[in-house]
């Protein structure tokens, strides 16, 4: 054969080399790095891959307050397996959940669900749900925040309410005087209130502990004491329509005498019942308001955190109520703590939500005691409010008969007063938060901590009347007499303690009590972020301020999601916040996103729940927060659903996102860069990537690339975009910029293109 | 003088001395020493848009059209020291458009100065009757296909000659790179001086992130109408830090020539590690391949010329620990103008280079390419000979191109013009009508899904000296 020959077939066979290089390849074997526990490095929380985490978290869930109830009457049993979902949905659920983007859930677990019937007795089933659970999350990439949570103290602490008073008297008008007063009256004929209002967290058994004489059996327990209190006294309806006026910016005028008239008669035909056989608690759906105004509340708070000041007589067998309860709660946490020690993606343990430290109605009653005038609890109410707020509410309070009327030892009794040390309240509201809730806080974590040592403690500073004042978080009133709260005492506590504040803005739209829901508009909330982000920040100050410049995770905030919605007669309602898209909600979260973003701060949204109802919201008091809707669809996405980084090579510096929902302030002949998003952090300190979640709703044409060094790698499954920088040199920061494709806009020099689970490499 | 440069470069290629010896006996008349060889270049063109998308960005009312009038001067020297060694110098003074570059400008840095590139200095020489040869400084350099590299760049090549169709050489040199290291020169910079205390020392910092080219390479011409060639290539890639690239590259070329034939095969491997650059920091495993053919047959004045180009694309999953496509600063033998580089003139702005990623001076496609092209060229007197080009581009790996397939389809009609061997000229006029892929992988701005064709036109006219 000649050389001329023999080319052909040489050339084709070292061709044929090269189909044989090109076989489809295997996708990358790692995606992940793996979870781990997360350390406290001065104001970061970091990884022990080195890097820095960033935390963009759900709560779940809402409706986790709310026990399964089983069975009836005498034979009624509860559970809080199952909250926030079946385990049999939990795979699905946690998968959700990542594919949103959310690498932290807030974990909410109620102290009624560990130990519900006794203390010192657990639901080994319970805790086995809640073990479950955080295991399934590691699975999902997903961290853990362990949460005890309560509000109101316990869903013991009730009243029902009808909120379908036309049931009742179909002359009543919304809106109406009538109207407002029928929510406390059964729903005739049916025999039984709707609603009801109610706390969550401590079980029967402690709130039994803390209320000693009450008779929580009785069958007239939730019933509202008001309606007792009323017994036709008009001149008291009056003094609290005023009173609800202020609160409510109402103006509901009086009531029409003929009605009073027949309301009267219809209030002295019920049943009645003593105050020690129900709660004081009032039907606003606005549990803060409900809060404030208990009597039954401050007493069951003043128990768990200062009960030897409040109640120093006050025992529980030998023990004091105060050592009693703590003792009980910080052995509960460790039951929990046993359950999840060896879980590397637990970050550690909220060990109370929103604590209460609200003692102004407890310390009107202190007033009177000691005076025994009952003036002087105006007078005190007028010292801490001022004097328009102090002197209303101390009519309100007459009126609404939460206040004793008198202050003899029997009914100081009855009201469960008579153990209480009037200097010791009177102290609770100065300093509460450093002189009662640190050092709770300090046993409850020391006791965690023997458990798991590598546990984090976060912490929260309570609701306590400065909220009222206007002076944020510093304790004290007015700032007058600061005493902060201080960071955790102890060797046990160094370098182990998160704060995690929260923070709502003033959008509440039921107040409750059938009052009209508060009209909201689009424009009212649009454009907000500025102001959000000097709220958030003032929040986050105390970290700063007397907490020792720890680490901060914004714990909770959200928004409603059923704005302007109608409850019209006979219980319809016409949702006027989903055919309006959800939009003042998608704005609201999108000013918040944007001020966390301008703080890069960490943060966890309330909430994520499946059990989302259109009309029960997420099944607790009417909040309808979550942004799983009733119909199992994401509600306002756009604003929640956005770029963030889950864990950073190097010190975080400066990130944005401009979502569809942004405010833009065009420049001439430039192209909005919408949907854009930037995040620069220092110069790299570990090998491991940074990690940055990139989310379908954004960019649903796909999104370029632009990097400062190093090259990316993209992880369609999780949608997860990794960034391997390059440069170590001290001062080399590194940044990674997003952008959808943009008419108009010319996208140049980025270094890769992705779309679903294509990527192409640019130059 | 001419002892001291010859000395110089002698002692920087350490030749033996006994070479110098006999050498310098030779002929040595003073104006056969000097080579002066030149190309003025001018040129016209115009294309409708710069890519496939008919957007016009909001600052740039005028659109995207692209056109210009360009001068470009290209003088050689070579300064024959002896008949067997010369200095060897070229530059090219332009791409200089008529609307940019201002004669006047004084200002060195100023963006509207001539533009002036150094493209060629070396120092070349042939010992021992052509038994040895020596090349070293800036110059072309290219593997045997081409399709590896094809680079200007600072490269020392050595061969031998076993006898008149059989040469081995070795070759080693370094591409220009973004980490700059070496001596630290007094007077660097203000911040640079040897005294500061900040200074690297520079024995330490020498030869760490650089970009090298090395391998040894062999011919073999058994008869006039055929030459193999072929090389072990190599190359290592320290520029990234702790992501060094390194690769072996066997390489063939095959040409067969004949009066009315001609035909060549080209085909590559690439095999070796990109460290650091799969998902977790580990390493890729490359193999990764390119092959050409091509050829031509003449038909009395009718020659047609085809060629034939597939660059190995990526498999899907980038970050895996398997790396296929193929790496590359290369020129191949494509006939088209706007696919590939423009043989009249190189534009930079070819298709298949656009579409590729750029990494330490090295393209890389990880769609792959295919290339298919037919020139006809009728020569209908010595001094016209009209063409027409007809090529076609897709990608191999679609999952790559965001699912595009089609790069574009490329018509152009050329007239060659020879009017002597010291003035010839072009005249051209084309249409790519591209596809997805293309628009895809970058070539558009901001419509990537756009595939609006692209006219050209094109005129040269070159005196050459």
């Amino acid at each position: 054969m000649s050389l001329k020959k023999l080319w052909i077939p040489a050339f084709l066979a070292l061709v044929g080399l090269g189909p044989a290089a090109c076989t489809d390849g295997d996708p990358p074997a790692t995606t992940a790095l793996a979870l781990t526990r997360p350390t406290v490095d001065r104001t970061y929380l970091r990884d022990k891959h080195g890097r820095y985490l960033h935390f963009h978290g759900v709560n779940l869930s809402g409706s986790n307050k709310v026990p399964v109830i089983k069975g009836t009457g005498s034979a009624q049993t509860f559970t809080y397996i199952g909250k926030p979902f079946p385990m049999a949905d939990a795979d699905k659920r946690f998968k959700e959940l990542r594919d949103a983007g959310f690498n932290v859930v807030r974990l909410l677990v109620m102290w009624e669900g560990v130990e519900p019937q006794k203390k010192g007795v657990y639901d080994q089933a319970y805790l086995a749900y809640i073990r479950d659970l955080v295991k399934l999350a590691d699975k999902y990439g997903i961290y853990v925040l362990m949460d005890f949570h309560q509000d109101m103290f316990s869903r013991h602490l009730k009243v029902f309410f009808n909120n379908q008073p036309d049931d009742v008297d179909q002359d009543a008008k919304p809106g109406s005087v009538e109207w407002i007063m029928l929510s406390l009256v059964n729903r005739i004929g049916v025999g039984a209130y709707p609603e009801t209002v109610q706390g969550d967290g401590a079980p029967k058994w402690a709130v039994q502990a803390c209320l000693q004489e009450k008779k929580m059996d009785s069958k007239h327990w939730g019933k509202p004491r008001l309606l007792a209190g009323l017994s036709g006294d008009l001149t008291k309806v009056e003094k609290m329509l005023r009173f609800f006026n202020r609160l409510l910016g109402l103006d509901t005028g009086g009531p029409d005498p003929a009605w009073a008239q027949k309301f009267a008669a219809y209030v002295g035909s019920l049943t009645k019942y003593d105050v020690d056989e129900t709660t004081d608690m009032m039907p606003f759906t606005n549990w803060g308001l409900a809060h404030t105004l208990s009597l039954d509340v401050a007493r069951a708070y003043a128990c768990l955190y200062a009960g030897e000041t409040a109640f120093p007589k006050l025992k529980v067998g030998t023990q004091s109520v105060e050592d009693y309860l703590q003792e009980a709660y910080a052995n509960a946490w460790a039951e929990v703590a046993r359950q999840v020690k060896d879980m590397p993606n637990v970050v550690g343990y909220d060990i109370m939500n929103e604590p209460g430290g609200n003692f102004i109605v407890l310390s009107a009653v202190a007033a009177m005691i000691k005076f025994g005038v009952a003036s002087a609890a105006k007078d005190l109410l007028v010292s801490l409010l001022g004097k328009t707020d102090g002197a209303e509410m101390y009519d309100a309070l007459i009126s609404l008969g939460v206040l004793p009327p008198d202050t003899k030892a029997a009914t100081l009794k009855k009201y469960g007063l008579g153990d209480v040390d009037v200097m010791g309240v009177l102290g609770l509201n100065n300093g509460f938060d450093e002189n009662h809730l640190r050092p709770f806080y300090e046993r409850v974590g020391k006791a965690i901590l023997k458990v798991d040592p590598q546990a984090l403690i976060w912490i929260e500073s309570s609701s306590n009347v400065s909220l009222l004042t206007g002076d944020g978080n510093k304790g004290g009133i007015g700032g007058m007499w600061e005493t902060p709260m201080r960071h955790p005492q102890g060797k046990e506590f160094v370098n182990r303690v998160v704060y995690a504040p929260h923070w709502y803005p003033d959008i509440y739209p039921h107040p409750g009590f059938n009052v009209e829901p508060r009209p909201f508009t689009t424009e009212q909330v649009r454009y907000r972020e500025k102001d959000y982000l000097h709220g958030l920040q003032g929040v986050h100050s105390l970290a700063t301020y007397s907490l020792g410049n720890l680490p901060v995770v914004f714990g909770e905030f959200g928004t409603y999601f059923n704005f302007n919605n109608k409850f019209l007669a006979g219980g319809k309602l016409t949702n006027n916040a989903k055919a309006n898209a959800y939009q003042i909600s998608a704005h609201v979260l999108d000013n918040y996103y944007e001020a966390f973003e301008e703080m890069f701060q960490s943060r966890i949204l309330w909430c994520y729940s499946p059990e989302n109802d259109e009309r029960k919201g997420d099944l607790w008091n009417r909040e309808d927060f979550s942004v799983l809707g009733p119909d199992q669809k994401w509600r306002a996405e756009l604003a929640w659903s956005r770029p963030h980084p889950k864990a950073l090579a190097g010190k975080p510096l400066k990130t944005h996102f401009y979502s569809p929902l942004h405010y833009f302030d065009p420049d001439k002949g430039v192209v909005n860069p919408e949907r854009e998003y930037f995040v620069k952090y220092g110069s790299k300190e570990t090998d491991a990537p940074t990690e940055i979640f990139v989310p379908a709703v954004q960019y649903p044409k796909g999104f370029y690339v632009w990097v400062s060094d190093g090259h990316c790698h993209w992880d369609a499954t999780t949608r997860t975009l990794y960034h391997y920088p390059a440069k170590d040199a001290p001062g080399a920061n590194h940044w990674v910029k997003l952008l959808p494709p943009l008419e108009g806009r010319e996208a140049t020099g980025w270094r890769y293109f992705i779309n679903g689970d294509r990527t192409v490499t640019g130059r | 003088m001419k002892r001291i440069i010859v000395t110089v470069l002698l002692s920087l290629t350490a030749l033996p001395a006994a070479a110098l010896a006999e050498d310098t006996e030779g002929d040595r008349s003073p104006w056969a020493r000097v080579e002066l060889r030149a190309d003025l270049q001018n040129l016209f063109i115009f294309r409708n848009d710069a890519d496939f998308d008919r957007s016009e960005p909001k600052y740039n009312r005028d659109g995207q059209t692209v056109g210009a009038l360009a001068t470009m001067f290209t003088p050689r020297v070579t300064l024959h020291i002896l008949d067997s060694l010369r200095i060897h110098y070229e530059v090219e003074l332009g791409l200089n458009f008529w609307s940019k570059q201002n004669p006047d400008q004084q200002d060195p840095t100023a963006a509207d100065i001539f533009v002036l590139k150094h493209r060629e200095v070396y120092g070349a020489g042939e010992f021992f009757d052509d038994t040895v040869g020596l090349k070293v400084g800036y110059a072309r350099f290219q593997d045997p296909t081409g399709l590896f590299i094809h680079h200007w760049m600072g490269v020392l090549q050595t061969y031998f000659r076993w006898n008149e169709s059989w040469t081995t050489g070795v070759y080693v040199g370094q591409l220009p790179d973004t980490t700059y290291e070496g001596i630290i020169l007094v007077g660097d910079s203000p911040t640079r001086v040897v005294t500061d205390p900040n200074a690297p020392p520079a024995e330490k910092n020498n030869f760490v992130r650089d970009i090298w080219v090395f391998g040894a390479d062999t011919q073999v011409v058994p008869g006039d109408w055929f030459r193999v060639t072929a090389s072990l290539g190599g190359l290592y890639d320290a520029h990234v830090v702790d992501q060094t690239r390194w690769l072996m590259v066997p390489s063939v070329r095959v040409e067969m020539l004949e009066d009315s034939w001609g035909a060549t095969a080209d085909v590559v491997l690439q095999a070796g590690q990109f460290k650091g650059q799969a998902m977790g920091q580990k390493d890729q495993t490359v193999l990764a391949w390119a092959a050409q053919a091509g050829g031509f047959m003449r038909f009395g004045p009718i020659t047609v010329r085809a060629n034939m180009l597939f660059l190995s694309p990526d498999d899907a999953h980038e970050k895996n620990e398997s790396q296929h496509a193929f790496l590359s600063s290369a020129k191949n033998r494509s006939a088209t103008m706007m696919l590939t580089e423009d043989e009249v003139r190189d534009w930079y702005d070819n298709i298949d280079e656009r579409l590729s990623a750029y990494r330490g001076g090295l393209f890389l496609n990880r769609a792959g390419l295919f290339v298919g092209d037919v020139k006809a060229s009728w020569k209908v007197w010595d001094w016209f000979t009209p063409a027409l080009v007809i090529g076609a581009a897709t990608v191999l790996k679609p999952e790559n191109a965001d699912d595009g397939v089609l790069v574009g389809v490329e018509a152009d009609a050329v007239l060659e013009f020879a009017f002597s061997d010291y003035l010839f000229g072009h005249v051209v006029g084309g249409v790519l009508i591209p596809g997805k892929a293309a628009g895809r992988l970058g070539v558009n701005t901001i419509d990537r899904q756009a595939t609006d064709p692209i006219g050209m036109a094109e005129v040269s006219l070159v005196l050459r000296y």
